[in-house]
């Protein structure tokens, strides 16, 4: 969490796929303060979207702790003018929808996710957990 | 009550997708209630999916309880579903989310997911993702279906 699906009609090439992805990363973590760990985008292709959409982005983001109304307007805004221009699409042609999420509906790493703005105790915790029980960082990706 | 879930290509066996689907079942039975649950798998295509800046091998699995269910409880439902996932297929905890949301705001999260296709994107969608789970479920008994259509 956050989880991020992208759904368009046609896929975007791969090194698009990568890029909107990293956008979506810097937005996310540099407004929310978040972990990059955090943050899943997932790409869905063959749908057809809704008259004049090319791209629908959903965001379920966590809500509550150091979050405001306004931090969510300008996350909003920023992914969407930022994922236009990765995406190399004008900004009508994508649609962007964030959804708030309880913070403690969620687990990763094996632990009941933080409140926004105390990711930095939870990671200590993880890390020294996972430490504990012999686990090193992820290292098989694609 | 629904339940998504979402893994990568190849990367979880079928007979593991069997295994983890009981094990769900049985936790959600114990834990939550007794209400059938409707599990469907959604494979993402290789190279679709990205954590942490890189190409993905993360399973989020998300689930719907019942509106206001105890906090205590719920913690104790998902950490049991991580650490059982795990068991079964080895992968690292930092590649597995587990999620239980309430109701009503599970029917909003899906509702957002179609609000974005046009009416004949959600039909397309729909009957794509009941045909592919139905033939799915009667070929090796679960519910597979795919993000990519």
């Amino acid at each position: 969490m956050p989880l991020y699906t992208l759904a368009s009609k046609k896929p975007f090439p791969e090194q698009i796929r990568f890029d909107i992805a990293q956008v979506i990363t810097d937005v996310h973590c540099g407004l929310t303060g978040a972990p990059s760990e955090f943050v899943n985008v997932v790409f869905m292709t063959g749908y057809s979207m809704r008259r004049g959409t090319v791209l629908g982005v959903n965001g379920n983001v966590r809500m509550g702790g150091d979050r405001t109304a306004g931090l969510y307007e300008k996350l909003n805004e920023q992914m969407h003018t930022r994922i236009s221009e990765a995406a190399q699409l004008d900004k009508s042609k994508v649609l962007v929808t964030l959804i708030g999420i309880e913070s403690n509906w969620v687990v990763e790493g094996g632990m009941v996710l933080p409140f926004p703005g105390d990711e930095a105790d939870w990671l200590e915790r993880k890390n020294a957990t996972h430490a504990a029980m012999g686990i090193g960082p992820v290292t098989d990706y694609v | 009550m629904r339940s998504l879930i979402a893994i990568q290509e190849g990367q979880i066996s079928l007979e593991q997708i069997k295994a983890l689907e009981e094990v769900v079942r049985k936790l959600y039975a114990e834990h939550i209630c007794d209400d059938k649950l409707t599990i469907i798998w959604n494979v993402a295509a290789k190279q679709h999916t990205i954590t942490d800046r890189r190409w993905s091998r993360s399973s989020t699995v998300s689930m719907e309880v019942p509106d206001g269910f105890e906090t205590q409880r719920r913690e104790a439902f998902m950490l049991e579903v991580d650490k059982c996932w795990r068991k079964i297929t080895g992968q690292h905890p930092d590649q597995v989310s587990v999620g239980a949301f309430d109701q009503s705001r599970y029917g909003d999260i899906l509702k957002g997911n179609l609000r974005r296709l046009s009416p004949w994107g959600r039909f397309t969608y729909l009957f794509k993702l009941f045909s592919r789970a139905m033939i799915s479920k009667m070929r090796h008994g679960v519910l597979i279906t795919q993000f990519n259509q």
